[in-house]
């Protein structure tokens, strides 16, 4: 460390979720700033812009910057930190006038569907109104002020961080209620006369300026945790001292400044000045397809080939290299990180991996010589052999710990490369990523609650198309090979992102488009070369052995499972291991999902059944995330954020798994207590797996192909 | 003036500073006077976060370019259970204390040797430390399970609304 001053100003707490809020906050907030101006225009946006951001900065300063890392042994820190909370922050955040640009900047559906009943819902509105009229408003903030500079409750909030976190958020909050009033920031209209703010500010004052002039003049130390301040240039009563003309001076300007302006309004008679009308902004109603997408299959092509030569270094490094898998890339990159990243961007964006698959394109430079000309056998054109090779894998990376050896896992991707050109060299189309790929398929699974797939933009334009390019082809790309028609695609099943659909469509109207997540599970159409998800046992089966099979996989490396394992083949000898863990995968992964399946079938339909097997992919994806959000994570100690996190998704895909689940069963049945009765054993089902999940997350984790 | 007024506050601030922990002990060592602070509080098995402020007696001014080294010594069950760290300024949020993140083993009263050296100057100084048993998982993450009962809660009463709302229409259409 250089100097005292370095140290001092480098000493900033930077907690990754409270930035996170704040940042995500600034950017709904621009984004419905944005949107408002394409609506109306006013000469005041940028002012409002800049005093909301401002005012989130204030936020992050008082709470991220040393003046947070001072806050609990030196009052006077502490003192400025609250009043940003209270006095500064708060009156630049309603100046921006946030609630139109937050609405406007969140999901149009999610505003329609979820937020607008409770804001047209009167007694909410009342409650609202009446919170911020004048007089609770300020009972709240002075009722905020004393209460926790009372010694008993200042201390309770220095020794906790919960408490310490209720009592800024109590700051903050209740300024928002105090200067309510005063800014009006709308879209209401106040209902009380101008000249009440000026005892609403001044006797706010007078509560501030005791408790300010008590800090000053006291004489006794009021906290008794900075006691420790005895040594240095301040004694604790120095600064306590300090803290309270903190208090004193500049919080009795911020109260006193809009009090005069407000005198002088009342005084001139002069009423707030007229407004200068908005100006309305013709919308551009339609969006000329973006250049990016003719470019994009061919930056596809260019990031196979990366990814091929990363795959190629790996088998080299698997092949050559140590047979350490913490040193060795075929030790760390599949199973740490590229299966990580994989997950992440079928949350973020979509079936990334199948479009950056580097097997698709040894199998299309190999068809250059290969004949491809037989059709994949109907017998085979389910997803039967898929989902029996997706449990083969299930059980191979635990029996033959394959996340250890390099030599293993260089030989599995060679293997991989060598079936991909085998099978699509014999037959035409994309036969092994539609029915033998379990990577793909469990991409495909995932999928479903992707927030991007590739679609129409207009389906009149696919109406009037009679070459149909999109499936059959043309000079410029082939169609589809996995035999997906573009008019008549739902979702993202079996959709590997090609994009040849995109480069082949010549109206252009193919692209990737944004999405409800898992939306398309509650669809029970048609769905090109699928069908109906009700009528498919095989998707059915696949989707239970993905989502059991998740939570199997994670608990594959707890110690509880572990022990277990190991006491088992200790008692049946040396070579019992991969008998033991096929035990152990059938039983989670099969077994018990067959039985909880039967027991729901004895009351419900088949296609019922089939259906609601669907809803519980998100809280299959959600352990998935989990787990190896653990593998990511992993530093020389684990993160303490990480276990919260984990919770967090599996939070997520359990109410997704809910959401979707009352939606489709509200298809299904007419009435409200038929559906909750059809919904309450996959309901149940799903409480099952996160409890299970929240057990998995809660147990010592072998740190398994990591270093230590 | 300014210069010095800056090193007087900084200084302060280096006496009163930790990263939200509560101080463990606190004495004079050698040229040093050495806080050990903890945080969480209380300590639990488990990961903590252990940080140490060096000042010289003479003058109160932090010392920044120390070797400090923590030494946790615990007997149980006649065996002798120890953890080494090196605290550094990095790990620690305020940069005038040495920090490190410790793994806890077991809980009990632990023994605490703080050694600090500074080129010729070293100084060793030991404390006690009082570790509690892990906290029940439950307890500890209990605002993550709060939200799923607590945002369901919300969309019952999202679709009751929606429901009244389609249900006044009705008539009035009708």
């Amino acid at each position: 460390m250089e100097s005292l001053a370095t140290a001092a100003l480098t000493s900033w707490t930077l907690d990754a979720r409270a930035i996170a809020l704040l940042l995500a906050t600034a950017l709904i907030y621009l984004r419905g700033w944005q949107r408002g101006r394409g609506i109306v225009r006013d000469e005041r946006d940028w002012a409002r812009l800049s005093a909301f951001l401002a005012g989130l900065l204030l936020v992050f300063l008082a709470t991220e910057s040393p003046l947070d890392a001072f806050d609990s042994l030196f009052l006077s820190a502490h003192m400025t930190q609250h009043l940003l909370l209270m006095m500064f922050a708060p009156p630049l955040v309603l100046f921006g006038a946030p609630l139109l640009p937050l609405l406007r900047g969140l999901p149009k559906t999610f505003v329609k569907e979820g937020i607008a009943p409770f804001l047209t819902w009167h007694p909410l509105k009342q409650l609202f109104a009446w919170l911020t009229s004048p007089a609770p408003a300020w009972a709240a903030f002075v009722f905020s002020s004393v209460f926790w500079h009372l010694p008993k409750f200042y201390e309770l909030a220095l020794s906790s961080p919960f408490w310490h976190g209720a009592q800024h958020a109590s700051f903050f909050w209740s300024g928002i209620l105090f200067w309510w009033p005063i800014i009006q920031p709308g879209p209401a209209k106040a209902k009380w006369p101008e000249w009440i703010a000026i005892p609403y500010l001044l006797f706010a004052d007078i509560v501030n300026t005791v408790i300010a002039a008590f800090f000053v003049f006291s004489g006794t130390l009021l906290y008794p945790s900075y006691a420790v301040a005895r040594a240095g240039a301040m004694t604790a009563l120095e600064d306590q001292s300090l803290a309270g003309l903190i208090m004193w001076v500049p919080g009795s300007v911020v109260y006193l400044l809009p009090a005069f302006v407000f005198m002088a309004r009342v005084v001139a008679g002069r009423r707030k000045q007229r407004e200068a009308p908005p100006i309305r902004v013709k919308q551009q109603l339609t969006r000329a397809p973006s250049k990016l997408w003719s470019k994009a299959p061919r930056a596809r092509r260019i990031a196979q080939a990366g990814m091929l030569l990363l795959a190629a270094a790996v088998m080299a490094d698997g092949f050559r290299g140590t047979q350490v898998a913490p040193m060795n890339l075929a030790g760390v990159l599949p199973w740490i990180h590229w299966r990580a990243l994989s997950v992440l961007t079928l949350l973020v964006v979509g079936n990334v991996f199948c479009m950056v698959c580097p097997f698709t394109l040894a199998r299309d430079v190999a068809r250059r010589v290969l004949p491809a000309r037989l059709r994949w056998p109907r017998a085979l054109r389910t997803k039967w052999l898929a989902a029996a090779l997706f449990i083969l894998y299930l059980w191979a990376y635990e029996a033959f710990a394959l996340w250890d050896s390099p030599w293993l896992t260089a030989c599995v991707i060679a293997g991989y490369f060598l079936a991909a050109i085998a099978v699509d060299g014999i037959f035409r189309g994309a036969s092994f990523c539609k029915y033998v790929c379990p990577i793909g398929q469990f991409h495909f699974v995932s999928s479903l609650i992707s927030p991007r797939e590739i679609g129409i933009r207009s389906e009149a334009v696919c109406q009037s198309c009679r070459t149909h390019d999109c499936i059959r082809g043309n000079e410029r790309a082939r169609g589809c090979e996995l035999s997906l028609f573009q008019p008549r695609k739902i979702g993202n099943l079996d959709c590997t992102f090609c994009l040849d659909c995109v480069k082949a469509c010549p109206h252009d109207n193919v692209a990737l488009l944004p999405v409800i997540p898992a939306k398309t599970v509650t669809l029970d159409g048609y769905r090109s070369s699928i069908g109906r998800l009700a009528k498919r046992t095989d998707l059915a089966a696949l989707v239970v052995l993905f989502v059991f099979g998740a939570f199997v996989n994670a608990a594959g490396m707890v110690a509880p499972v572990m022990r277990v394992e190991h006491g088992w083949h200790a008692r049946l000898g040396p070579h019992a291991m991969p008998l033991i863990v096929a035990a152990f995968v059938i039983a989670g992964a099969v077994i018990i999902p067959a039985v909880l399946v039967a027991a729901v079938l004895t009351w419900q339909s088949a296609d019922t059944v089939r259906r609601f097997l669907f809803v519980l992919v998100p809280i299959g994806v959600a352990m998935w995330a989990a787990h190896l959000l653990y593998h990511v994570a992993q530093m020389p100690l684990l993160p303490d954020w990480l276990t919260g996190a984990q919770i967090l998704l599996l939070d997520a895909g359990l109410l997704l798994t809910l959401y979707v689940g009352w939606r489709v069963a509200l298809q299904c049945a007419e009435r409200i207590r038929t559906a909750l009765a059809l919904l309450a054993p996959w309901a149940a089902m799903a409480c099952l797996l996160y409890g299970t999940g929240i057990w998995i997350l809660f147990q010592p984790m072998e740190m398994r192909g990591m270093m230590h | 003036m300014i210069r010095r007024f800056f090193a007087g506050l900084v200084v302060c601030a280096g006496v009163l500073l930790a990263d939200g922990g509560a101080v463990q002990f606190r004495g004079t060592a050698g040229a040093f006077e050495i806080t050990m602070f903890s945080s969480p509080t209380p300590v639990r098995i488990g990961t903590a976060d252990l940080s140490v402020l060096v000042k010289k007696t003479a003058g109160d001014a932090p010392v920044l370019d120390a070797d400090v080294t923590l030494h946790l010594v615990k007997a149980a069950d006649g065996k002798i259970i120890e953890v080494t760290a090196h605290p550094t300024h990095n790990q620690a949020t305020n940069k005038l204390l040495y920090a490190a993140n410790m793994r806890i083993p077991s809980n009990g009263s632990w023994r605490v040797d703080v050694l600090v050296k500074q080129g010729a100057n070293a100084a060793a100084m030991s404390g006690r430390m009082f570790v509690l048993p892990p906290q029940p998982p439950f307890l500890k993450y209990w605002p993550y399970f709060v939200l799923v009962p607590l945002l369901g809660l919300l969309f019952a009463i999202n679709q009751r609304l929606k429901r009244q709302r389609r249900n006044r229409r009705l008539p009035a259409r009708r």
